[in-house]
């Protein structure tokens, strides 16, 4: 058995944020999720003396590594005395976690509503009735109605999204370059991502880019999904690593959720049985306009997916000769 | 009747049994209770050290040693003196 | 094993038989009382140390097991307060197996006990025999509790079985160390003020390698300066060093090759095992000793949490270098690396930066914590080792023949006459290749296996070659009158497997010695037997008899059997 890399990848999307408020009916969910996930956070660092944790922020443009904190925050933080009660390891982590999580998540507010997305409840509301009208929008075009809908001159398709591609390479990046410095040790690594906020399909071809690095590594990506968006893609990443994806809705059971369902390595898992979504959502998103698509056309030679037949593969440059379909195929 | 023995039972290779029973013959006391088979001896329990440190001194006179000290001597005498 | 009723009289009984066995093992006792000594002594730590020289030592001892033998060992009052400082069941916690963590946390916020049947369904099929094993180990240290049940075995499956709960002062203990709750102060109090005098983590390493070496040295028999009573007396005490002469025993030899954590603990639990003497309180002690376990290296702790008996350990625990107080009346203590990595074999670090932060398990740590692999085996049985430590120089040449010594190096050779020289210590070969790999250099341990396997072959072939006898203690048994009487005897002997040799021909058995008993009531019975069978006139020479009446030959059936 060796010690575990965690990370945890939180999803730090004001407006995903708010929507969960809504539906939790509880203002102050942020809070309590992050009670939750401290509790997580522990009983981690709690199982080996080597277990180690990173933490990262995704926000909607970019993503932030929260823990381990930059050396002058560290020492800024050990300088303060811990409280007699509390175990060095965790108070560290706790302290530094909570602080950084909530300076981000704060930062991420005020920019959101100096864009000029308004009040989040406000934008949150559209969203979600937007969402109940017409469940087959895509989240760009739920972002742009929204924007639209509250005179945003500015719209950002991703205002609606996380940058998950960003998060989830940082965290592999970190974690490969630990294990790359110590060849005589075995390190086990994983990530927990929360996510509040649908797929970006922008984020498609980096975001699979992620999950294919991540098997190869042996690094599983476990997701748990709070919210009730379409995340096909965290579907597939947990699903191509063997990891689990769990669906919470009631935010008050998920310290339960997190301590018995993500806490176990991967040789526990051997002898438990966990539970996961057994439907994948299998679909991609289209090459050419980052729709998400069921069905779809696949040049031959890079196996690049498009919406439509094309005359020439934008990614290889393969000509094709199209005038042999169908007309009806042609959109 | 039955006779029951207590000592102790010694379990070998039948190289080692015979140099037992050369032990035993040259010993003032002999110590073999019965002699079993080529690779047992039953003897008794006060004799076993005796026997194992009598058997190390005789095993010691068959062991070959590469004295390392005498091969420095010779090599530094040979570097001592090249001419010769 | 299992929880005795918690009468004071119990802490002088399971101190006597680690006394006993430590007695047993500095004397060359015999080796049946000597395994007698080492079945008492098995659930002390004595036990995990080994025990007679002519006995196998077990090389095996971890921190793990000489602490969960000592606690499961413990009666049930002792054990009940010990799990209210969350350190300790911290420390517990992670020394559970990794199947039986996950069945702690899960139980931990469970708000009723869960039957075993339940917990079976959460386990695939493979994992049920894991389940098992990881509950009897929790039963075992009581952390999880069946109420009015035994202890979970694999046949007891219906739907309606008791449940499975944890102990609830180590739920509640757990709980607080996950939350920073409680008011316990189990983790220690930083302090506050910085130290006037400062205090760096090179001079608490300094201060920790100078004082364990130089108990260690005392061991070896190179004292360097006046040794405190108290260390002395828990060197013999431990059996370690003979008591009338203060030489080394082979225990002690046993011991100076082990891994720097073990040796630290089987100290520690020999104190514990002396602190009724003291009149210490146990529980106290133990919790202390976890605490120092959960602290921060480089961090002072005030002195004030403490009760006055922890406080009395600080001044126990410096000549083992230990902890650092600079002076008794000091309100602050430093933990040395040796207390930090009671319960964990790496530094805790931070968390500042990520590299260090992962920590390295390996063998070959020193006190200060780097790789510290030392030495370096050629195919050609020489042996280099880049130490200038008079203790490790010491050690090395309990089993190496040293040549030469310089300034940073010592030069030797692996020889026969040296291997011989450390096994009629009581080394095995197993802890001389043991030690030598775990200390090897970091250029050797790139290879696989570390060491030359010409080297660790012939070390084992050495040690072979002073075991070309088998000794067993035995009883011979023969002149039986007719075959069917020996035949039944070899039929009732061979069911128990006590016959070692037997000859039909000679109807000659021998018969191991702990089955003398049983045998010679067999056959004393089948000689009454018979002789009722065959009333009068039957030749006395043709019966089996073993009665008492007769009057017995000067080898013939003593009475008692050691």
């Amino acid at each position: 058995m060796t010690g575990t890399l965690g990370a945890v990848i939180v999803d730090l999307n004001p407006l995903g944020w708010a929507q969960l408020a809504r539906v939790q009916k509880q203002d102050d969910v942020f809070e309590k999720v992050l009670q939750h996930v401290l509790l997580y956070i522990n009983a981690f660092l709690g199982l080996r003396y080597d277990n180690h944790l990173l933490v990262i922020a995704a926000c909607p443009n970019q993503s932030h590594l929260l823990y381990p904190a930059e050396p002058q925050a560290a020492a800024e933080a050990a300088s303060k005395p811990k409280p007699v009660n509390v175990y060095e390891e965790f108070h560290t982590a706790n302290e530094q976690v909570a602080s950084q999580l909530r300076a981000v998540f704060r930062q991420q507010q005020a920019q959101f509503r100096a864009a000029g997305g308004g009040d989040d409840d406000d934008a949150a509301a559209t969203a979600a009735r937007r969402a109940a009208t017409s469940p087959t929008a895509t989240a760009a075009e739920d972002a742009a109605h929204v924007a639209a809908h509250l005179g945003v001159a500015k719209t950002s398709a991703t205002a609606a999204t996380s940058a998950m591609a960003s998060a989830l390479s940082k965290a592999l990046a970190y974690t490969n370059k630990v294990k790359v410095a110590r060849p005589d040790m075995e390190i086990a690594t994983r990530s927990l991502i929360i996510s509040l906020t649908p797929d970006n399909p922008a984020e498609y071809v980096p975001l699979m880019n992620c999950i294919f690095a991540a098997q190869k590594m042996g690094h599983m990506l476990e997701v748990c999904k709070l919210h009730r968006g379409d995340t096909a893609f965290l579907e597939q990443a947990a699903h191509i690593t063997g990891s689990n994806f769990i669906q919470v809705d009631d935010v008050s059971r998920l310290a339960q959720t997190l301590l018995q369902v993500f806490l176990p390595d991967q040789e526990t898992r051997r002898w438990l049985v966990l539970p996961t979504k057994e439907d994948v959502d299998f679909r991609a998103a289209c090459f050419c306009h980052k729709r998400i698509v069921s069905v779809g056309f696949v040049c031959s030679i890079c196996l690049s997916i498009f919406c439509a037949p094309q005359k020439e593969c934008i990614m290889c440059g393969t000509e094709y000769d199209i005038s042999s379909l169908p007309a009806s195929l042609e959109s | 009747m039955v006779q029951a023995v207590r000592g102790v039972l010694l379990q070998m290779d039948a190289a080692i049994k015979q140099i037992i029973l050369e032990i035993n013959d040259q010993s003032p006391q002999p110590f073999i209770l019965e002699d079993l088979d080529d690779e047992h001896v039953f003897v008794q329990e006060e004799s076993v050290d005796l026997v194992r440190a009598k058997l190390d001194e005789i095993l010691e006179k068959n062991t070959y040693k590469v004295d390392e000290d005498v091969t420095m001597a010779k090599v530094q005498q040979t570097v001592a003196s090249p001419a010769a | 094993m299992g929880p005795t009723a918690a009468a004071p009289g119990t802490k002088k009984a399971w101190s006597r038989p680690a006394r006993k066995a430590a007695a047993a093992a500095a004397s060359a006792n015999t080796p049946s009382a000597a395994a007698a000594a080492a079945a008492n002594a098995a659930t002390s730590w004595n036990g995990a140390l080994g025990s007679a020289p002519d006995v196998k030592p077990s090389a095996g001892a971890t921190v793990k097991g000489l602490i969960e033998d000592y606690i499961a060992n413990l009666p049930l009052a002792y054990r009940d307060r010990i799990y209210q400082q969350p350190a300790t069941c911290l420390a517990l916690f992670r020394f559970a197996t990794p199947l039986g963590k996950q069945i702690i946390m899960r139980i931990l916020y469970a708000a009723h006990p869960i039957p075993l049947a339940d917990m079976k369904l959460w386990c695939t099929t493979d994992g049920e025999k894991e389940l098992i094993r990881a509950l009897e180990h929790l039963y075992r240290l009581h952390i999880i509790a069946i109420p009015d049940a035994p202890p979970p075995r694999p046949a007891a499956s219906d739907g309606s079985g008791p449940g499975v709960a944890l102990s609830p002062h180590f739920r509640q203990s757990l709980h607080n160390a996950l939350t920073g709750s409680g008011d316990h102060a189990s983790f220690g109090q930083e302090s506050t003020a910085p130290d006037k005098h400062l205090v760096t983590q090179a001079m608490l390493d300094q201060y920790a390698t100078e004082r364990w070496e130089a108990v260690l040295h005392y061991l070896v028999g190179s004292p360097s300066g006046k040794r405190k009573r108290a260390v002395t007396k828990l060197l013999e005490h431990s059996g370690l060093m003979a008591r009338a002469n203060l030489t080394i025993t082979s225990k002690g030899f046993q011991f100076l090759l082990q891994d720097v954590n073990v040796q630290v603990w089987a100290f520690l639990l020999q104190y514990l095992q002396m602190s009724d003497e003291l009149k210490m309180d146990l529980v106290e002690v133990l919790g202390f000793l976890f605490q120092l376990g959960s602290l921060r290296f480089g961090a002072s702790y005030s002195v004030d949490t403490l009760t006055e008996t922890q406080k009395h350990m600080l001044e126990d625990l410096k000549p083992l270098g230990i902890v650092y107080q600079r002076k008794k009346k000091s309100s602050r203590f430093y933990p040395t690396r040796l207390a930090t990595t009671l319960t964990s074999k790496t530094l805790l670090s931070s968390g500042a930066d990520g590299d260090s932060a992962t920590g390295h398990a390996a063998g070959g740590q020193s006190l200060t914590g780097e790789e510290t692999g030392f030495i370096i085996v050629e195919t050609n049985y020489r042996v280099y080792a880049y130490t200038s430590s008079a203790l490790e120089i010491a050690v090395l040449s309990l089993f190496v023949n040293l040549k030469a010594r310089f300034m940073n190096m010592v030069v030797g050779m692996i020889t026969r006459d040296s291997v011989r020289e450390a096994l009629s210590k009581g080394i095995s070969a197993t802890q001389i290749i043991d030690y030598l790999t775990s200390q090897a250099h970091p250029e050797l341990k790139k290879n696989n296996p570390v060491l030359p396997a010409t080297v660790s072959d012939q070390i084992r072939l050495w040690e072979m070659e002073k075991e070309r006898i088998t000794p067993s203690h035995a009883w011979l048994y023969r002149d039986f009158a007719r075959q069917d009487d020996y035949e039944a005897t070899v039929a009732y002997a061979e069911a128990y497997n006590f016959v070692l040799w037997k000859n039909p021909t000679n109807r000659i058995i021998v018969v191991d010695a702990r089955g003398q008993d049983q045998v010679r009531a067999y056959l004393k019975r089948a000689a009454t037997a018979h002789t009722r069978a065959v009333p009068a006139g039957a030749p006395a020479g043709s019966q089996p008899s073993q009665s008492a009446s007769q009057p017995p030959p000067s080898q013939e059936l003593p009475v008692h059997v050691v």
